[in-house]
Parts: structure tokens; sequence; C-alpha cells
């Protein structure tokens, strides 16, 4: 027996001793559900509290608008079970294809408004065009969305996680916009994008950056002091 | 029962926490990890560095494995993605590196201490000192001017392992030798 399968065997046996029970993975169906019903929970329970845009009965008369906002949510769910299906090791890239067609009808009938919508020009000069709470919506949405899919996805880390973050990204950033057409007068779209998917970046940059040190777990440090 | 069957059998048990199970599984898979290894990596501690990583994250993730599919895919998807994320960094770390060239390896010419000779008593009491990695690698890589591959083979030790312990050898040599004169 060589050096290297004693080193190998040596740390078979302590993995093997470490060997706990494990609470099965439910399918990504379910988790994506799951997370959905989450989502579905906390910009119902921001609804409850700051109530509905003013003229959603009218919007929503507009099969454009309908269409928007029913693009949204589909990218959402479709991304949503995309990120969950690829953090698994044994799924198809192909997931990644999923949520495109929605979120190609979505983001061209993003309008726009929501381009030009950013600053306003009064006569007292340039004004932000976005009310704070329409912006607290987006950082609710965003951070407890995003902290729920990271929940959802820590199995990733190991993996092909940069694929399964930029669809949680997609996910995240579609349902917060389908939230905020709902909830307020402001189109948001193109913030919220910029927003959730430019965290997005920053979280797989950061990920690619640190990945190897993250990755260096105590276990793998020791498994080596074992030769 | 065939092998693919056997293996998902051993991991389902592994997941409700029979440790012989996950054992003979953790053994079974090992010749196959090792195989898929060698199609990236050349350098046997290479090899076993990448088999001992898909070991751990088999552990790690062990319970995102579905029973109702098969284990092999499963396993192979791990071994995949383990791998090229480690060719990744490799070919970042390799691409920040430079060679130890021989100019790398004299004294600084300033203070012309080689033409002054070392104290054989110091500069032995200096390599005795070194941690025992540093020493080891400067035994092999100067004394006895074995080349980094045979090295490497000795000591089970990578190639860039062999590079960075000698080099931070001879700068640890120099601070002293130096400081000391």
């Amino acid at each position: 027996m060589t050096r290297s399968d004693r080193s190998t065997a040596a740390l078979i046996d302590r993995l093997a001793a470490q060997a706990a029970p494990v609470r099965r993975l439910s399918p990504p169906w379910l988790r994506a559900l799951a997370f959905l019903a989450l989502a579905a929970a906390v910009l119902g329970a921001w609804a409850l509290i700051h109530g509905t845009r003013p003229d959603l009965a009218q919007r929503l008369a507009d099969p454009m608008f309908r269409m928007c906002v029913g693009a949204s949510l589909a990218s959402g769910m479709a991304a949503s079970l995309s990120a969950l299906t690829l953090a698994l090791p044994d799924r198809s890239r192909l997931w990644a294809l999923l949520p495109l067609p929605c979120a190609a009808l979505w983001l061209g009938s993003i309008s726009y408004g929501s381009l030009m919508d950013w600053v306003v020009l009064t006569p007292d000069g340039w004004q932000a065009g976005m009310a704070v709470t329409t912006f607290t919506t987006l950082i609710l949405g965003s951070v407890v969305l995003s902290a729920a899919m990271f929940w959802l996805l820590r199995f990733a880390g190991r993996l092909r996680p940069s694929l399964a973050l930029a669809q949680a990204g997609l996910a995240v950033s579609a349902l917060t916009a389908c939230a905020i057409s709902v909830l307020h007068k402001f189109d948001a779209s193109v913030l919220v994008l910029a927003w959730n998917l430019g965290m997005t970046v920053l979280v797989v940059t950061l990920e690619t950056w640190l990945g190897r040190r993250l990755l260096r777990s105590r276990l793998y440090d020791d498994s080596h002091r074992l030769n | 029962m065939s092998e693919a069957d056997e293996w998902s059998v051993l991991m389902t048990r592994a997941q409700a926490g029979d440790q012989a199970s996950y054992r003979a599984l953790l053994r079974h898979i090992t010749p196959l990890l090792t195989s898929i290894a060698r199609r990236s990596m050349r350098q046997p501690q290479d090899v076993e560095d990448a088999v001992q990583d898909i070991l751990l994250t088999v552990h790690v993730i062990r319970a995102t494995y579905d029973p109702q599919r098969p284990f092999r895919p499963w396993l192979i998807g791990v071994a995949r993605n383990r791998i090229a994320d480690r060719v990744r960094v490799r070919a970042r770390r390799h691409a920040r590196e430079v060679a130890l060239a021989p100019e790398h390896e004299t004294f600084a010419a300033g203070t012309a201490k080689s033409d002054v000779g070392l104290d054989d008593a110091r500069l032995h009491e200096a390599v005795a000192r070194l941690p025992a990695g540093q020493r080891q690698a400067l035994e092999m890589m100067k004394l006895k001017e074995m080349s980094l591959q045979e090295a490497s083979a000795q000591t089970g030790l990578s190639i860039t392992a062999l590079k960075v312990a000698t080099h931070r050898g001879l700068k640890q040599l120099r601070r002293v030798l130096g400081d000391d004169s």
C-alpha cells in the first residue's frame, strides 16, 4: 500500500466514523414551491400593511401590464426551480434555459418609463423618481428572498454555484419586480434587475475569489494531517 | 445486484447513518474517482488531492442524493465539478507563479558574501533550524540535486509545494545568514 493509498484510506475511515444520519433533501420542485410560498407570504404581508397601488384594477385591465406582471412572475417561478435543480450534481445544465422564454418576455415588456423614471425633472431640479416605500419593498423583497435562496442553495458551494446563483438572482429579481408592479405605481423593473443582478455578480465574484479558502474546511485540512 | 444498484443501496444506508455501508461505499468508489481524476491531472499528488476532495464533497452533500435516481451520475457529477474547480484554481495559480531560476538562488551580490565563504557550522545550524518541510525540500533539491519529479515522487508532495518550500527555505537561510554576518 502506497503512502497515497494510506492517506485516502485514513480519510475514508475518518469520514465513515463521522457518518451521522442525514435528512434527505426534498426534490427541487418541492423546495421551489416552499420558496415561492415564502415569497408570497412576505410580499402578501407587505401588501396588507401598505396596500396595493391605488390604480391596480385599471392597470390589470391593460393587457400589456398583465403580460409584464405575468411574465415576471413566471420568470421568478421558473428561475427558482432552475436554480434549485442546477444546484444538484446529477442534473443537466440545460435547466438553465428554463426561465429564458419568460424572462425574455418580461424584459421585452419593460416599459420605456422604467428606464426614465429613476429621476424626475421638477421645477426645483432633479429629484429621485422612486418613493421611499418602493425602495423599501425592493430591499425587503431582495434581502429576504436572497437569504432564503442562499439557504436553499447551501449545498451548491462545492458544485456549480455560479450558474445556480445566477438563476437565483434572476428569480429574486423577477419576483421582487412583480411585487413592486402590483404594490407601487413606480415601474422599477430595470432598477430591480440592476440591483439584484448586480448583487448576484458581486456574490459570484466573491465566491470565485474566496471559494478556495471557504472550501478548505477544517475537515479537509485534518485529512492531510493524517499522513 | 449490479454495481450501480449496490452503490445506491450503500448510499441510502449511509444516509441513515450506517457507517459500515458508508465505509464500503467510499472504498468501492475510490478507484472510479481516481480514474476520472487521472484524465485531467498528471501528478499523483494532484490526483490524490482531487480524490480526497471528491470524497469530502460526497460526505458534505450526501443529503442531496435521491435514492430514486441512479447513484453513478450523481457521483460523476460531483467528481467533474470538483475536478473542474481544482483545474481552474491550479491554472490560475500557475499563471501567477514564476519558475525558480539559478539566479534566484544565489546570495545577494552587493555584499559579495560568496567570496567571504560561509562558516560550515553556522550553515548547518541554520539549515537545522528550518521547518522540516523546507529542510527536506532543500536537501533533496539542492544537496542531493534531485529533480522536482523525483523529489515529488519520493515525498508525495506536489511540485508546487516543493518549489514553494525550496524558495522559502532559501529565503530564510539568506535572511538568517545575512543578518548574522
